[in-house]
């Protein structure tokens, strides 16, 4: 990694760790207008540091191959664990426990996540195939 | 897929940083390219093949077992 591309990661860096703690402390000061002025701000700083340092590449034909396997690995495991707390919470209901009537809503709003992540990829891979 | 990509890189008298920066691409996916861990889209392997001007198929040997 040449001294430029390493600038340019930490800058990078920190500026996403600044907005990010930034925009944590105005949402829970619940300062909303606050959070999303940090939020433009943040972009507005990424461009013009991509603007300032456009010559060097960060991404590429084979970062997006690895984005994509990793979200498809992403999202799969994620599936796994909502079938796996599912089928927890239906074999452990009959037992009583009171800690499954504090996860159960949790699981089922996971689960209608879940639904609506099917529906997301359907709804695109519908249009991309179309598309392409 | 096996490649002559280090051969012609050294024929050239170039660096994995500088072929990288001539096809706009980061140096670690020329390097994943050469140890055969990462196989170039087509329009890489022209924009490669157009820089060293030789063939594809003179850089890039794919086994196809039909």
């Amino acid at each position: 990694m040449s001294k430029k591309e390493q600038i340019y990661t930490v800058i990078r860096l920190v500026i996403s760790f600044l907005i990010a703690a930034v925009m944590g402390f105005a949402l829970v000061t619940r300062n909303l207008t606050g959070a999303v002025i940090i939020l433009f701000a943040g972009l507005f700083i990424f461009v013009f540091i991509k603007r300032r340092y456009k010559d060097i590449v960060i991404t590429d034909e084979r970062t997006r191959k690895i984005s994509e396997k990793s979200i498809a690995g992403a999202f799969w495991i994620y599936i796994v664990c909502i079938v796996l707390a599912n089928i927890s919470v239906i074999f452990l209901g009959p037992l009583d426990l009171e800690i499954i009537d504090r996860i159960t809503p949790a699981v089922h709003y996971i689960t209608y996540t879940f639904f609506f992540l099917i529906f997301l990829y359907e709804a695109l891979k519908y249009y991309y195939m179309n598309k392409m | 897929m096996k490649n002559k990509l280090k051969v012609l890189r050294a024929m050239h008298n170039m660096t994995q940083d500088n072929l990288a920066h001539a096809v706009k691409v980061t140096r670690q996916t020329i390097n994943a390219i050469e140890n055969e861990k990462y196989d170039p889209s087509l329009e890489l392997a022209f924009k490669i093949s157009k820089l060293f001007n030789v063939k594809i198929e003179d850089i890039f040997n794919y086994d196809l077992k039909l």
